[in-house]
């Protein structure tokens, strides 16, 4: 496991840890590293069942098909799954 | 899955043999069509689990087994820590404990039809369910941790439910040696506002009917007839325990390697029984034991609530309530030596059989009713545990239907109004705060719960007594 997959993992419960704490869903993200760390900026707004349509709530992120990669034209791609 | 890799050994019980790093064989138990329709990641993460340090006997896959990070849902093994034995949070799963608890009403159809949208509303209206909706009840930290450590026995005490109830519990209501220093504050903030409330996903509060039975012995022990009116829930740990699985899944992954434990997949982490973060695993995972039997609890007095405004004269005593996320520790037979082994279930159901230690009266002389969920378009199901599958598979069974369709399949196919006024005409009230959980959780995206529990049925890991059919489904 790379220490970038290890973030994005890290990243993507910190973000299951504030939607569940806050009851908010997030819309729009600033993401950047600091130092080495993820440093980031959520925008969103407090879960409306009517106008959300939430369907699942999402209980952490896993280390199953999770990648981070470049690819050979500077692209950068990363995916995990999440468990529902 | 392609089932020329498996050795069919009966009916409902293929083999794969032992092989490369595999210390133990692995043992799926479905029906041949079944099998056809499993997936074949299924049959590569019961090879998986069968390298682990310490596992006993077999790796095993229920009916309904499907595709899970690690281990597969549906997964069963057990691990001896005289052995370098391990405890993995992959074997047990995010929301540890979820489980099925079933109540009885003492009505038939005819005592609920003309209430039965009143009722649906009541439930509705009482039990909390959906992404962000809370309880009523706002825990402080000193509350958290006694109810981390008496389970529904702490909810009981506060005046969630009766003591009688906690006979019809596994664990008589409380998981013994939870540590809720071991949770985080992370784990307990994500609880501090969730106790008494649903969730969401395929999480589900029914009303439902007894339309068969098949085991009058059975029925007869468990008080169901034909015709009679039950109430089911099926919720977990809720945000606790996805906190807990989330924290330790990274820590067993980190310390693997420090204790010399090679992983064929970095989703199998896992720690020794007798290691600082297996213990501290253990003592966590029980806390959010006792947090799902609590959860259940306190659901179980909101629904009698909500029973008493629409029928106040209606008594719901509890049938029995199973977990299907769990790790204990349990006496098993193996090679004829009794042995304490840490027993993984995960998407599993305990299946006790009769004449068990840990079942008391009235279940001790005919087995443990087995909880089986389905879907709000099909049928549930109640087994009973079979001494047979004390060997079989360390007295386990299905816990569902299991996915057959993701759940992105599933919304393109259908829509969540649609699949409400098909059920509607068929005389199934659906309640929801969202339409697209309902496509998602639509009944065509499920294996068929008939073929699964039949399978399980005949495989002897536990026997048909009765289905239910869903009457009012109140969705997450």
């Amino acid at each position: 496991m790379s220490d970038d997959e290890l973030g994005l993992v890290d990243w993507l419960n910190a973000v299951i840890y504030e939607m569940a704490t806050r009851r908010m869903v997030f819309g729009r993200y600033n993401v950047g590293f600091v130092d080495g760390r993820v440093q980031a900026t959520a925008w969103g707004e407090p879960i409306d069942p009517v106008r959300h349509q939430p369907a699942v709530e999402v209980k952490g992120a896993t280390y199953t098909e999770l990648r981070v990669r470049e690819d050979a034209s500077g692209e950068w791609s990363a995916q995990c799954v999440v468990d529902v | 899955m392609d089932a020329s890799r498996l050795i069919r050994k009966g009916e409902c019980e293929w083999w794969i043999p032992p092989v490369g790093k595999m210390r133990v064989p692995g043992v799926i138990y479905a029906s041949e069509p079944l099998i056809r329709e499993m997936d074949s990641k299924v049959c590569e993460q019961v090879v998986n689990v069968a390298s682990l340090p310490g596992i006993e006997k077999a790796s095993y896959a229920m009916p309904d087994a499907h595709w899970g990070y690690g281990f597969a849902i549906g997964g069963v093994a057990a691990f001896d820590p005289q052995r370098g034995g391990v405890i993995s949070a992959g074997g047990v799963g995010f929301d540890i404990s979820c489980g099925v608890r079933t109540l009885y009403t003492g009505l038939t159809l005819n005592d609920i039809q003309p209430d039965k949208t009143r009722l649906a509303d009541a439930l509705f209206h009482t039990v909390p369910a959906g992404l962000g909706s809370r309880g009523r009840l706002h825990l402080t930290s000193k509350e958290m941790d006694e109810m981390l450590a008496g389970g529904a026995r702490w909810a009981v005490e506060r005046g969630y439910g009766l003591a009688e109830d906690l006979n019809r519990i596994e664990e008589r209501g409380r998981m013994e040696g939870a540590a809720p220093g071991q949770v985080s504050d992370q784990a307990k903030k994500r609880q501090q506002d969730e106790m008494g409330t649903l969730g969401s996903g395929n999480h589900y509060l029914e009303v439902q009917r007894v339309v068969a039975l098949y085991d009058a012995k059975a029925a007869a022990a468990f008080c169901i007839r034909e015709g009679d009116i039950l109430v089911s829930i099926h919720c977990g740990s809720r945000g606790l325990g996805h906190q807990i699985g989330t924290e330790f899944l990274k820590r067993m992954a980190m310390a693997a390697g420090r204790y010399g434990i090679e992983l064929p997949d970095r989703e199998l982490a896992c720690a020794p029984i007798e290691s600082d973060v297996g213990r501290d695993y253990l003592g966590a995972m029980r806390a959010a034991i006792n947090c799902a039997l609590a959860n259940r609890q306190i659901i179980t007095h909101l629904v009698r609530q909500a029973f008493a405004e629409v029928m106040p004269h209606v008594r719901l005593p509890l049938l029995y309530d199973v977990s299907h996320n769990t790790c204990k520790v349990e006496e098993h037979l193996v090679d004829g030596e009794r042995k304490r082994l840490y027993v993984h279930r995960k998407g599993a159901t305990r299946a006790f059989g009769p004449g068990h230690p840990d079942l008391h009266p009235p279940f001790q002389d005919i087995g443990q009713p087995v909880l089986i969920g389905g879907t709000m378009g099909t049928a549930s199901y109640i087994l009973v545990g079979t001494r047979e599958a004390m060997a079989l598979s360390y007295g386990s069974a299905c816990h569902g239907a299991g996915r057959s369709m993701s759940r992105h399949q599933a919304m393109k196919q259908w829509r969540g109004r649609e699949v409400i006024k098909e059920l509607a005409g068929r005389g199934i009230v659906i309640r929801s705060v969202s339409e697209r959980g309902v496509a998602e959780e639509a009944p065509g995206a499920y294996k068929d719960v008939g073929a699964v529990v039949g399978a399980a049925d005949q495989a002897k890991l536990a026997c048909k007594v009765a289905r239910l059919e869903p009457l009012i489904c109140i969705k997450g």
